[in-house]
């Protein structure tokens, strides 16, 4: 039996690379990758924290957020073909206008 | 009686007029509108003396208008007329009309002439308001105006460096007595809620009297100070000296006849407070010995021979400190008016002389004979003959006569030895000044200034006044200070015993002369000469005092000026710059730098709330 405190500990680290992953890279895609690492550590947190009060909840929260983040990816991508179509590039600091 | 308004108002109508119109009209038409300005103040001074005789009163009251009054407290801009203000007036008022006359022949040649003749005006208005005035306030004003006006007068060859920074030390010395006169006022509005004088002699007279001594000794020490460093008495006598660097003609009129007996005058109108604390006429006397004898022994070791004027005026002012010491105010008055009538005498034939030997003021290399200018001559001569108060012929014989009489009926021995050796000392200063710059042999020099009305006039008049007729002008002013006179038999000894040590003195300077008695040939003398003269030509060392406080000043000021405060404020001027830095970082148009710093700040807040 794995005890909740380590999937605490996981679902915190994730969310950290998920953090690292969305900031340190220009990539438009790499960066909604981070986002995606971000919110299944919030789900692993949801179903460990489930689990651990022995509640049905955090299963079915975990279902509605799938279908939320799925629907979420759609809309993400879709502005990623119209962003690189306009900008020839997927680099985000592309779309700073605020002049240095 | 409103003519008395005239007595100011007319020279500070000369005085602006002179200003305004310096670029229209010439020198002279510049010259008359003074000139005729100052004869208007000093016939409507004339004429107040003649209404005042009318009038019969003690003394009268002119108020002008209310210029504030919050409450209980009130300024008036009022007039007091009594003898002593009057006389004074016509003191100033003619003696600045003479010697604006004989400026006009002595400065005709100067370029700025104008300024000197519209300051003259402004001094002779603010010095008739200082006399006039019934309060301290107005007074004050006055008193304040003259320095002013001494200091622009003392700066008037600017050209020169030197003097102006001459000027500039002589204003600050004497600028001492303005801050005590101020402190001196305030504490007598503390002590009686009022400024008028007549109000405080009231209040000072009744029959309960007045119960705060105290304030009272505060009150008196600050007035002696302040009148002490105006009439350049002891202490702060080293700024009369130096303000010889202004025109002679300047100097005849404000550092010997008017504005250094002010001092004289602020202790005889504020006698009332002096009478009834007793202790300072002791006080009084002891400055005023200390610089008759100071006074006229440096006179002795000087060269300069407006210095030598400078330092017997000192002298001369003592006696007059010396004579309200033994409460003989009428005698003081007396000899402020003689010795004004004699030093000016001096001082303009000194003019004379100076202008002769081209500005050279050395008196071992300037010389007056007959042939040059006989006026000149024979009034620095007469002039002379009254400051050393020479027996039965002069002014100053009987006036100074008087005050010795009254000390010895005060019963203060030693100060009348130091009165005797002080005339002693005088008639050896003189001597030695006369003897040394008039010469009897024919002079050959060269002269650009030629004689004419406006030179003989000043000196003929000065010359007639400083004779015994002049005795019989000078007013007896017993009756106003409620003085008994009697005169015994002691009096005519006092009078002999005077003349007598002044012949002596004058036939032993001879004989010194003759046998060079005084040189550094004489063995005994020779030490006294290398311990003791240094001492007298360097002024007793006051002068350095003065300097050493000023390097002091200078040291402390270089210390202060790393204001410590300033570290304290640049701490907070550091961070916000720190700051504004650190923000500007933030705002730098980045998206990731956003994110990190939105995280951060999430973290943050979250563990705030978690721990508080």
């Amino acid at each position: 039996m794995i005890s909740a405190f380590y999937c605490f500990i996981l679902s915190a680290a994730m969310f950290s690379l998920g953090i690292l992953v969305f900031v340190i890279k220009k990539n438009f895609f790499l960066m909604l990758i981070g986002l995606e690492i971000m919110i299944n550590s919030c789900l692993l947190l949801f179903i460990s924290s489930g689990n651990y009060w022995n509640d049905a909840l955090g299963q079915i929260i975990y279902i509605f957020i799938i279908t939320i983040s799925a629907v979420e990816v759609c809309i993400n991508l879709s502005l990623l073909f119209k962003f690189y179509k306009i900008n020839n590039t997927l680099n985000v600091n592309s779309l700073s206008e605020l002049k240095k | 009686m409103s003519i008395i308004l005239g007595t100011f108002l007319f020279p500070i109508l000369g005085f602006f007029l002179s200003i305004f119109l310096k670029k229209i009209f010439n020198k002279k038409i510049l010259f008359f509108i003074g000139f005729f300005s100052l004869l208007a103040s000093f016939l409507s001074s004339l004429f107040s003396l003649y209404f005042f005789y009318k009038l019969k009163k003690h003394f009268f009251l002119f108020n002008l208008w209310n210029l504030m009054s919050v409450d209980k407290f009130k300024f008036n801009i009022s007039f007091l007329l009594d003898e002593l203000s009057l006389y004074m007036l016509i003191m100033i008022t003619g003696i600045g009309i003479i010697i604006y006359s004989f400026s006009y022949w002595y400065m005709y040649l100067e370029e700025e002439v104008t300024k000197f003749f519209s300051y003259i005006n402004l001094f002779i208005s603010s010095m008739s308001i200082l006399v006039l005035s019934d309060n301290f306030l107005l007074l004050y004003f006055g008193w304040e105006s003259v320095g002013i006006c001494s200091y622009l007068l003392v700066s008037f060859y600017n050209k020169n460096c030197k003097n102006v920074f001459y000027s500039i030390k002589s204003f600050l010395i004497s600028k001492i007595s303005d801050i005590f006169f101020l402190i001196s006022i305030l504490l007598i509005y503390y002590c009686f809620k009022t400024f008028n004088i007549i109000e405080i002699s009231k209040i000072l007279n009744l029959n309960n009297g007045y119960q705060n001594l105290f304030f009272i000794k505060l009150v008196c020490i600050f007035l002696l100070l302040s009148a002490i460093s105006k009439s350049a008495q002891f202490p702060f006598h080293t700024w009369l000296p130096y303000a010889m660097v202004g025109p002679t003609t300047a100097s005849a009129l404000i550092h010997s006849a008017t504005m250094v007996t002010s001092g004289v005058y602020l202790i005889s109108r504020a006698r009332d407070i002096f009478i009834f604390d007793n202790e300072f006429f002791f006080i009084i006397s002891l400055v005023g010995s200390a610089s008759i004898v100071l006074g006229s022994i440096l006179a002795i070791f000087n060269k300069d021979i407006k210095k030598i004027l400078a330092y017997s005026t000192i002298s001369q002012i003592g006696y007059m400190f010396l004579s309200i010491g033994a409460k003989a105010w009428n005698e003081a008055i007396l000899y402020l008016i003689s010795h004004a009538i004699f030093k000016s005498l001096i001082f303009i034939s000194t003019c004379c002389i100076i202008a002769n030997n081209k500005n050279n003021q050395n008196i071992f290399k300037i010389s007056m004979s007959k042939e040059d200018n006989i006026l000149a001559y024979f009034s620095f001569l007469i002039g002379s003959l009254s400051l050393m108060s020479f027996p039965v012929i002069t002014l100053g014989f009987y006036s100074k006569g008087e005050i010795l009489f009254k000390i010895f009926e005060s019963k203060n021995y030693l100060f009348l030895y130091i009165a005797i050796i002080g005339s002693i000392f005088t008639t050896i200063y003189t001597l030695r000044l006369f003897l040394n710059v008039l010469s009897l042999n024919k002079g050959s020099i060269s002269k650009n200034l030629h004689e004419n009305f406006f030179h003989d006039i000043p000196l003929l008049v000065l010359m007639f006044f400083s004779t015994f007729l002049g005795f019989f002008a000078i007013p007896n002013l017993s009756h106003f200070f409620c003085q008994i006179n009697k005169k015994n038999n002691f009096y005519n000894y006092l009078e002999v015993l005077s003349s007598i040590v002044t012949i002596v003195t004058f036939i032993f300077y001879f004989l010194s002369k003759k046998n060079k008695l005084f040189t550094k040939k004489n063995f005994i003398l020779e030490k006294i000469y290398t311990f003791i003269i240094p001492m007298f030509k360097k002024d007793f060392y006051i002068n350095s005092f003065y300097t050493f406080l000023e390097y002091l000043y200078v040291f402390l000021s270089k210390i202060l000026y790393k204001d410590i405060s300033k570290k304290f404020i640049s701490i907070s001027i550091f961070f916000i710059k720190f700051f504004n830095k650190l923000f500007l970082e933030f705002h730098c148009g980045s998206l990731k730098r956003y994110i990190i710093i939105f995280f951060v700040v999430l973290v943050f807040t979250t563990t705030l709330i978690m721990f508080i």
